[in-house]
């Protein structure tokens, strides 16, 4: 498995890989996905994505803190 | 005779030359309310929130389904304090074939609709009727035109016997546990085709518009004998947004997750509308468990359910996992011949035995995971400074029960083999299904982690459970 800590923006439910019916948690928040590729985004209560960042085939056992970017203007999810 | 023939003309001109349509595209309305995890989690109360209840159910014809209500029937027995019974407690129920006949009726109806089931279904001739279906005049031109196929003999006898033209928005409207994962296998990629709604999504289709009898036979459309259950695939189209996890898997370097690209790309290929129509056969030529959706579920956040970040946040505390395996695996004639089998043993031997082996990889496979990987996580967490994570994966690899229903687990040989014998049929005898329900209670109740799972939670059966030993003389040897 990898680890990812997403820890900005705080306070946010933090949404994984387009799944936008269930949140992740509330960051900052450690989400325990399978090796490979990923993306973390938050919506906005309009239901659209104002922050994002990716991670790139991250090998098993690994530990990462992200940051997510401002998307400006936010995208519809 | 100038009858029939008449008939046999009205039939063939009213078939027209169109094969059937099996599944509806989305619409806006049918965004609306969809039967998935987080609809079905908020409508249906959870009184376990911390628990994760999983059945999976195989499949081997009646034998299979009798087999599964047994199981159904008895967790209905299983009193908590609530005033409840484990089955209302049952999140998540996957099934393939003979299993989704009652997982399907179990959903809908929950353990008090199991006595129906057996009446309606279990205790009949189910082949009779099929032939009977089939093999009269009418039947015979109907089967002659695409308009009608053989899966549609089993489609009208489980619509007809049991479902009535329920459909997955009853399911959805019913508001109550389990979720329901019915699965078929995709014929030309050879994988899971779970009927959610999800995967649904990837052929801009509505779920809820499906009828349960339709995803049930697809489920058990036996090779050859049945027909597949063809599904219309209406992609690319407007009404469904690309689900983001096919990017990212497809994203992911082969080397680093194969099978999540794997799954990427047949995703993908469906999405893309490169697969026009997706023909789907009984579910165990891929997965025969019905374990494949909810490994996958417990193993990556790609789809609803999060269950892996739920373990991992420690909204999951413990984990019941209860597989029922109706694997048969009777005595074959060929073993003893010098003769070349023929081409029909050789064909069936093929369809059966890659299914019924199929089934040992995968069941080992969900043990593995529940029993020592979570617990391999926990440390890796560990390792990497992470001893909140590290606590909740410990604490889920505390909690797992792992329930065995397996005809296997039998340890008189006399008896284990009379129950492996049992043909995979829709007719059984009256003994045979006596014998499976006997047995699919104490099978149950003899795992060694069922007692102690009922006591942790404070609960009691409502009557005593039949022995093993009990079992076997409700179907002795003749």
């Amino acid at each position: 498995m990898i680890y990812i800590t997403v820890n900005q923006p705080a306070g946010r439910e933090l949404y994984v890989n387009g799944v936008y019916d269930e949140s992740a948690g509330t960051t900052p928040v450690t989400v325990v996905l399978p090796a490979g590729t990923h993306k973390f985004e938050t919506l906005t209560p309009g239901h659209a994505v104002d922050f994002r960042q990716r991670v790139t085939n991250v090998p098993n056992g690994t530990k990462e803190t992200i940051a997510l970017t401002a998307v400006s203007p936010p995208e519809p999810a | 005779m100038m009858r029939i023939c008449v008939m046999l003309l009205l039939t063939a001109a009213l078939a027209g030359c169109s094969y059937p349509t099996r599944n509806q595209p989305m619409t806006a309305a049918g965004e609306q309310h969809p039967y998935t995890w987080p609809t079905m989690n908020a409508a249906a109360p959870d009184d376990m929130p911390d628990t994760l209840v999983v059945v999976t159910a195989s499949g081997g014809g009646t034998r299979a389904t009798a087999l599964a209500m047994s199981v159904f029937d008895t967790l209905g027995h299983a009193k908590l304090p609530s005033g409840k019974s484990l089955a209302d407690e049952v999140d998540v129920v996957s099934s393939v074939s003979g299993g989704s006949v009652a997982a399907a009726y179990f959903a809908l109806h929950g353990a008090a609709g199991m006595p129906a089931l057996e009446h309606d279904f279990v205790r009949t001739d189910g082949i009779g009727a099929l032939l009977a279906a089939g093999l009269n005049p009418i039947g015979l031109a109907a089967l002659a035109t695409p308009s009608k196929e053989r899966i549609d003999l089993l489609i009208d006898r489980l619509d007809g016997t049991l479902f009535h033209g329920a459909t997955f928005a009853d399911l959805a409207a019913a508001q109550r546990r389990p979720y329901l994962i019915l699965n078929a296998g995709d014929m030309v990629e050879g994988v899971p085709f779970p009927f959610t709604q999800y995967t649904l999504d990837l052929l801009c289709s509505d779920l809820k518009q499906m009828k349960m009898s339709t995803a049930v036979a697809a489920s058990a459309a036996f090779p050859v004998a049945l027909s597949p259950v063809t599904l219309t695939n209406y992609s690319p189209c407007t009404a469904v947004k690309r689900p983001g996890w096919i990017d990212e898997g497809l994203a992911t370097q082969w080397q680093i997750n194969p099978t999540r690209l794997d799954q990427a790309r047949v995703a993908d290929a469906y999405f893309t509308g490169r697969k026009k129509y997706i023909h789907l056969l009984d579910g165990g030529i891929s997965d025969n468990l019905g374990v494949a959706e909810p490994f996958r579920l417990l193993t990556n956040n790609d789809v609803s359910p999060l269950f892996l970040q739920q373990i991992g946040s420690g909204r999951i505390k413990r984990i019941v996992f209860v597989m029922v395996n109706a694997r048969s695996f009777p005595v074959s004639a060929l073993d003893q011949q010098k003769a070349t089998p023929s081409e029909l043993s050789m064909l069936l031997a093929t369809i059966d035995s890659t299914i019924d082996r199929a089934t040992l990889g995968t069941s080992e496979r969900v043990r593995k995971l529940l029993v020592e990987e979570l617990g391999l996580d926990a440390k890796e967490a560990a390792d990497l400074g992470l001893p909140q994570v590290a606590a909740n994966l410990n604490a889920a690899a505390d909690n797992t029960t792992f329930i065995d229903v397996d005809f296997d687990a039998i340890p008189l040989a006399s008896c284990r083999q009379r129950f492996h014998d049992i043909p995979t049929s829709w007719t059984l005898s009256g003994p045979q299904i006596d014998g499976i329900e006997a047995m699919g209670e104490a099978l149950l109740g003899a795992d060694p982690g069922f007692q102690p799972l009922l006591q942790s939670l404070g609960g009691h059966m409502e009557r005593p459970l039949v022995s093993i030993d009990q079992a076997c003389q409700v179907y002795p040897a003749m």
